[in-house]
């Protein structure tokens, strides 16, 4: 294979996914069976059990075998989606799941598009103007946003639009007496989603805003922007159709990647909004000590966050050539 | 959360001298506002640590719970009648104590990993840095939720779980220094006269990224700083210590928001802001030395 075609680049790139989710699966696997003690502890501490039925647990787990056993028989579960039975709702793990993973998906699509749409406005007004006020300003309030913690973001904004100014639901993705259908429905979780969407973009826009700016910044001292200058186009176009378009590509990787930090501001917001969320489920897991969907969860989250590096590594290659001759 | 300023040294930039890295750190207005900052800030943690002892005095009657501010309680009282004020002077410690020490623990983590990566290049290199992305890939949030979930309760785990998810980023950024440090000439004499290559290392190439290290350093104690206040009010920090984030957790499952309780919500959270901005003006003003580029004026 020709080093340096497309088609190279994602082969290797898949093959490096591969080995990533591997090793993820392996680091999974060891957390949950060797570190906590014995597992049958973990079950069975609601109840004393006799001698014989720990035996007989033990055996339906598959514990009494090796651990090369047990985690080859933890690889197909995981690989087929078969992750046992809630501990503390007795019901399949995959049925919290995957409600929980669409809801965490339009609450970081709503963010995501507030980013993109803020970021990159501020980021080129800063960028234009290196070390003007604008400039600054711009910088130094990103860097404050960026200072704040999610969920104080979250509870900030939840004291003042939802108790202090009524505008806002507080609790949750939609309310019991809205309709379950139709445009009630959708304007009801719209309304539940402004202030979980805002309290995340608001302290993650300054990212792209920090990439944007500096990248403009290096662009705009380079000669070519020079000579489309001296050419006599105006200098918006100069911006806008010269400078921006090359400075995107590391805030468009910025774009794909800040949804992983997305992910774990996604999991303040949903505990402070109740947001049935991934996060939500984790958090609550873990106060109930539920293993199963604990472990599902951040195998889930792992998965999505590895996928995503891969496709922002994938678009950085389909778009800049030089990078696939690296 | 990470790397929010990219510190990649420009070639030829690393001098390696920390004397002119602080005089200019001094003459750049976001530096010495950090640094007030942090002065400011640890301070605080000092005189808290000193003039009270944890835990802290609750509230007599259901009467002293969620009370405003007042000439007595400055700052109010949250959900168990404890004066918000005591907490947020006592809680200091705990952000300023995980912030350095797991920066520390990471730092060194990083260094280690990197110049070992860049210096000795070849198949030691791969296996390091193919580690170092798998380590980055991983979703930091909730493996810190998981491994603090596993590990007993305290201030060691949270310290160790965060110095665990932090170290991949300074390790690839120290690496990059030293590749490039490697191949200036003094290097190459250094080993023509026959300097050992631990020498070399240890003599030459650390002090020449340590002004790297030390921009990547101050803003990865923001990150530490964040994520500790994030994990105690998930409620996995450490229960017995007043801490910022603690203070928060307490109050928002005591039901402050309902209260309208802002003054036990707003002032933990601005010393959060205030240390984190602190750190992060501090790195943004070193990388800016390091790399004049990025700041023309």
């Amino acid at each position: 294979m020709r080093t340096g075609s497309l088609r190279s680049v994602v082969a290797k790139r898949l093959l490096w996914l591969v080995v990533t989710l591997a090793i993820v699966a392996t680091i999974n696997f060891w957390l949950f069976r060797v570190l906590p003690g014995s597992p049958l502890l973990e079950i069975t501490r609601e109840g004393r059990l006799s001698a014989a039925a720990v035996r007989e647990l033990s055996n339906s787990f598959g514990l009494n075998r090796g651990v090369g056993y047990q985690y080859l028989d933890y690889l197909r579960h995981i690989f087929t989606f078969n992750t046992g039975l809630s501990y503390a709702s007795q019901v399949p793990v995959t049925s919290l799941l995957f409600p929980a993973l669409v809801h965490t998906l339009i609450l970081v699509a709503a963010a995501e598009f507030l980013i993109a749409v803020f970021g990159v406005w501020f980021g080129v007004r800063a960028g234009a103007k290196p070390g003007s006020f604008l400039d600054n300003t711009i910088v130094t309030s990103a860097m404050a946003f960026w200072s704040v913690p999610t969920f104080w973001a979250a509870l900030l904004l939840q004291l003042l639009f939802a108790v202090v100014i009524p505008i806002f639901p507080i609790f949750g993705m939609q309310s019991l007496s809205a309709p379950a259908s139709g445009v009630g429905h959708v304007t009801d979780i719209l309304m539940h989603l402004v202030l979980p969407a805002v309290s995340l973009a608001i302290v993650s826009y300054g990212q792209v805003v920090l990439i944007l700016r500096n990248s403009m910044t290096e662009i705009i001292g380079e000669g070519f922007v020079l000579g489309v200058r001296a050419k006599g186009v105006r200098e918006r176009k100069v911006l806008w159709g010269h400078v921006v378009p090359n400075a995107f590509l590391p805030t468009l990787t910025v774009l794909v990647l800040s949804a992983q930090f997305l992910l774990a501001g996604t999991i303040q917001v949903e505990v402070v909004f109740s947001w049935p969320g991934l996060g939500l489920l984790m958090v609550q897991a873990v106060s109930t000590r539920d293993l199963p969907v604990l472990e599902a969860a951040f195998f889930l989250i792992a998965v999505a966050v590895v996928v995503l590096n891969l496709i922002a590594d994938l678009l950085y290659a389909w778009i800049d050539p030089r990078v696939r001759f690296r | 959360m990470a790397g929010i300023v990219a510190v990649a040294p420009a070639e030829g930039q690393l001098a390696g001298r920390p004397a002119a890295l602080w005089r200019q750190l001094l003459r750049s207005p976001r530096g010495v506002i950090g640094l007030a900052g942090l002065v400011w800030f640890v301070g605080i943690a000092i005189v808290g640590a000193i003039l009270y002892k944890n835990p802290l005095p609750t509230g007599t009657t259901s009467a002293s719970v969620f009370l405003p501010p007042s000439r007595t309680y400055w700052l109010g009282t949250d959900q168990l009648g404890r004066n918000v004020f005591d907490e947020i002077m006592l809680g200091a410690q705990v952000s300023v104590i995980v912030g350095f020490a797991a920066t520390a623990i990471a730092t060194t983590l990083g260094a280690v990993i990197g110049i070992t990566s860049g210096y000795f290049s070849g198949p030691t290199d791969t296996v390091l840095m193919r580690g170092t992305d798998v380590a980055l890939a991983l979703p930091a949030l909730p493996l810190m939720i998981v491994l603090a979930a596993i590990l007993p309760r305290g201030l060691l785990t949270i310290i160790l779980v965060i110095a665990v998810t932090s170290w991949p980023g300074p390790a690839r950024i120290i690496r990059s220094g030293v590749l490039s440090e490697r191949e200036r000439t003094y290097i190459l004499r250094a080993r023509a006269v026959g300097c050992r290559e631990w020498r070399i290392v240890g003599r030459y190439i650390l002090p020449a990224v340590m002004p790297v290290i030390l921009a990547n350093a101050a803003l990865l104690t923001a990150v530490a700083v964040l994520n500790q206040a994030v994990l105690a009010f998930l409620g996995l920090g450490d229960p017995t210590h007043a801490s910022w984030g603690n203070l928060l957790q307490g109050a928002f499952d005591g039901g402050a928001m309902l209260q309208g309780a802002w003054w036990v919500i707003v002032p933990p959270g601005l010393c959060i802001v205030g240390l984190v901005l602190s750190f992060t003006l501090l790195s943004n003003a070193m990388s800016e030395v390091l790399n004049p580029r990025l700041n023309p004026s």
